[in-house]
C-alpha cells in the first residue's frame, strides 16, 4: 500500500527516519527541478534543494496540512532558491540570468553534454518561472498534470496550457539555436 | 499540427547523470536522519539548559521588581518622616500666626502649605 504524505509526515514527527527517506525519494528530485527553475544554475539548484529539504524536515511540525506536504516543501525550496539568487545578485552585482557553471571536463562527450545543458538552460531562461517549473516537473521528473496542479496550486487546465507553451517556446529557441 | 504535446528531451539536465548528485542525496539523507533522530532522543543537556534560561530570567525579573518595589516603599517611609515633621511645624507656625493676628488662615495660605507638603 502506498504511504500517503500525511501518514509519512506523522511518522517523521514521531521520529521515524525511514518515513523521512520515503519523502526524500518522493520529493528530492522535484525540489531540485523547482530550484533549477528559479536559479537556472545546477550547482545552486543542488544547494537550494538540499537546504530547503532539510529545513522542511527540521520544521515539519509547522506543516499545517500534512496531506499537502509536497506543495509546502516546494514552497520552502522555492524561497530558499530565491534567497540564494538574491544574495548572489547582491554579491556579484550582475544581472540575474540563467547560466551554466563552466565545467572542467576535457572529454569530447562531456563537452558536448555541457553544451547541450547550456543550450537547454538558456532556452529555459526565456520562459516564465511557472512554465519552467511545469515543464521540468513534467518532462524531466515525469509528474502528471494533476500532480503538478496539486503541488503548485494550479488548475490542471492551466498546467496543460503552461506545458504546451513552454514546449513550443523551448522547441523554437532550440531550433533557432541549431539553425 | 505541431509536436508541442510531445515531451522535450530534458535528460541532459537530469541530476542523476552527474556523479555528485548521488553524493548530495546521501549527504542529505544522513543530515536528515540526524535531524529525525534528534526528535526521538529529545533535547541534549545544553538545549535543556538553554530552555531554562527564559524562566530563570523571568523569575529574576519578577524578584527584582518585588525587591525594587519594597526598597522604594521603605525609602519613601523613611524619607517621608522628616517631611511630615516639617509639615507639622509649618502648620503649627501658621496656626500660631493666625491666632496672634486673630484671624482664620486663608485658603491661599492653606493651599501654599499643601503644595509645599506635596513637594
Amino acid at each position: 500500500m502506498e504511504d500517503t504524505d500525511a501518514a509519512l509526515v506523522a511518522r517523521v514527527r514521531a521520529g521515524d527516519s525511514r518515513a523521512a527517506d520515503r519523502l526524500l525519494e518522493r520529493y528530492l528530485r522535484a525540489c531540485r527541478a523547482v530550484a533549477l527553475a528559479v536559479t537556472g544554475d545546477e550547482a545552486d539548484a543542488d544547494d537550494a534543494c538540499q537546504e530547503g529539504f532539510l529545513a522542511a524536515i527540521e520544521q515539519i511540525d509547522t506543516c499545517r496540512n500534512p496531506a499537502r506536504f509536497g506543495g509546502w516543501l516546494l514552497q520552502i525550496v522555492r524561497n530558499r532558491a530565491r534567497n540564494l539568487v538574491r544574495r548572489q545578485a547582491v554579491r556579484a552585482a550582475e544581472p540575474l540570468e540563467l547560466h551554466q557553471v563552466a565545467g572542467g571536463a576535457s572529454a569530447a562527450a562531456e563537452v558536448e553534454r555541457d553544451e547541450l545543458r547550456e543550450r537547454l538552460l538558456a532556452a529555459l531562461a526565456a520562459l516564465s518561472q511557472v512554465q519552467r517549473e511545469v515543464v521540468l516537473l513534467h518532462d524531466l521528473e515525469g509528474w502528471t498534470h494533476e500532480e503538478i496542479a496539486g503541488h503548485l496550486g494550479l488548475a490542471a487546465g492551466t498546467v496543460r496550457s503552461h506545458l504546451h507553451h513552454a514546449r513550443r517556446h523551448l522547441r523554437r529557441i532550440l531550433n533557432e539555436d541549431l539553425a | 499540427m505541431t509536436d508541442d504535446w510531445e515531451p522535450v528531451d530534458l535528460s541532459p539536465l537530469d541530476p542523476a547523470r552527474r556523479g555528485d548528485w548521488t553524493a548530495l542525496v546521501e549527504a542529505t539523507r544522513r543530515a536528515m536522519a540526524a535531524a529525525v533522530g534528534a526528535r526521538v532522543l529529545g533535547p541534549g543537556p545544553l538545549e535543556i539548559m538553554s530552555g531554562w534560561a527564559r524562566p530563570i530570567l523571568a523569575a529574576a525579573a519578577v524578584l527584582l521588581a518585588i525587591l525594587g518595589g519594597a526598597e522604594a516603599m521603605l525609602h519613601r517611609s523613611v524619607s517621608s518622616a522628616p517631611a511630615r515633621l516639617g509639615d507639622a511645624r509649618r502648620l503649627a507656625l501658621l496656626s500660631e500666626a493666625s491666632v496672634a493676628h486673630g484671624r482664620v488662615p486663608s485658603g491661599a495660605e492653606l493651599r501654599t502649605l499643601l503644595r509645599e507638603q506635596a513637594r
